[in-house]
């Protein structure tokens, strides 16, 4: 099966230079948004209640800011 | 491979007791034991160049993505700090402003004319004829709560400030040129081409508004 998805990468984006650089460009765009996405939201749940998005919500609720 | 060239000469002439096991003599070895862990063969593409550059391309893909974060970082250093981007708002308590005045405030480096109209002003400012205005534009277009009108107080003309309650038409009235603007800062007689510039604004309660937060 792996073979099968290397021998369709090679084909259709590896055999051109450019597909490659359109490749590369979407890839690294993905790549990008995925992990920063990721990495984001697990810091948010780690610190969950400490941010200030969350002390905001707090606040609003009890009314001293808006 | 020593052993075959010396062996006879080694062992002619002595008795032997050791018996060697030489590649010659092993026995056969069951090469149908293994056929089921050899990795499968590439027909198509038997160097496997596909997975070469599959991991170039995800290790050139990576330092895209990081040059860019570098990059945009970077740069994000220049824009403006927070002391700059507070300047830029002013907010306004509007519940000391009696009815029929006006009150100037600084915004951005230019007057804010807030005017607090009273009903025969907004009426009056209401029932104008568009197609009398040299810049048409409605009243309520102009305002979002009728009893206040926010304007730019820069003359549209070509700068000066004008000045409150003058002029013909119970509103503003530029020394400069000699432009007429009514109550809802609308041009009427004079060489101004436009309206009195509104502001963005909203209000925050019913007596605040913050001009020119976006």
């Amino acid at each position: 099966m792996s073979n099968a998805l290397t021998n369709i990468f090679y084909k259709y984006v590896a055999k051109r230079n450019s597909t490659w650089m359109a490749g590369a460009v979407v890839g690294a765009f993905v790549l990008d948004t995925t992990v920063s996405g990721f990495v984001n939201m697990t810091f948010d749940s780690l610190n969950k209640g400490k941010l200030w998005k969350d002390v905001y919500a707090e606040r609003v609720k009890k009314g001293i800011s808006q | 491979m020593i052993s075959r060239f010396f062996k006879p000469s080694l062992v002619k002439n002595c008795r032997t007791f050791a018996t060697y096991n030489t590649v010659n003599t092993t026995t056969s070895f069951p090469s149908g034991h293994f056929e089921k862990y050899r990795a499968e063969k590439n027909e198509v593409d038997p160097e496997n160049r596909g997975f070469a550059y599959l991991v170039v391309g995800g290790a050139g893909a990576g330092l895209a993505a990081i040059a860019k974060n570098t990059v945009v970082t970077a740069l994000s250093t220049m824009s403006p700090g927070q002391d700059i981007l507070a300047l830029s708002s002013v907010e306004v308590d509007l519940s000391g402003i009696p009815e029929s005045t006006a009150v100037v405030v600084k915004w951005r480096g230019k007057p804010l004319f807030i005017r607090h109209r009273s009903a025969e002003e907004i009426s009056q400012s209401q029932a104008v004829e568009l197609s009398t205005l040299p810049d048409p534009q409605a009243d309520n277009a102009r305002s979002k709560v009728p009893e206040w009108i926010i304007l730019v107080g820069v003359c549209t003309h070509l700068g000066c400030i004008p000045i409150s309650g003058g002029g013909d038409y119970n509103g503003w009235y530029c020394p400069c040129h000699g432009s007429h603007y009514d109550n809802a800062g609308r041009i009427r007689k004079g060489p101004a081409p436009m309206n009195l510039i509104v502001p963005p604004y909203k209000f925050i309660t019913s007596d605040k508004i913050i001009v020119g937060d976006e």
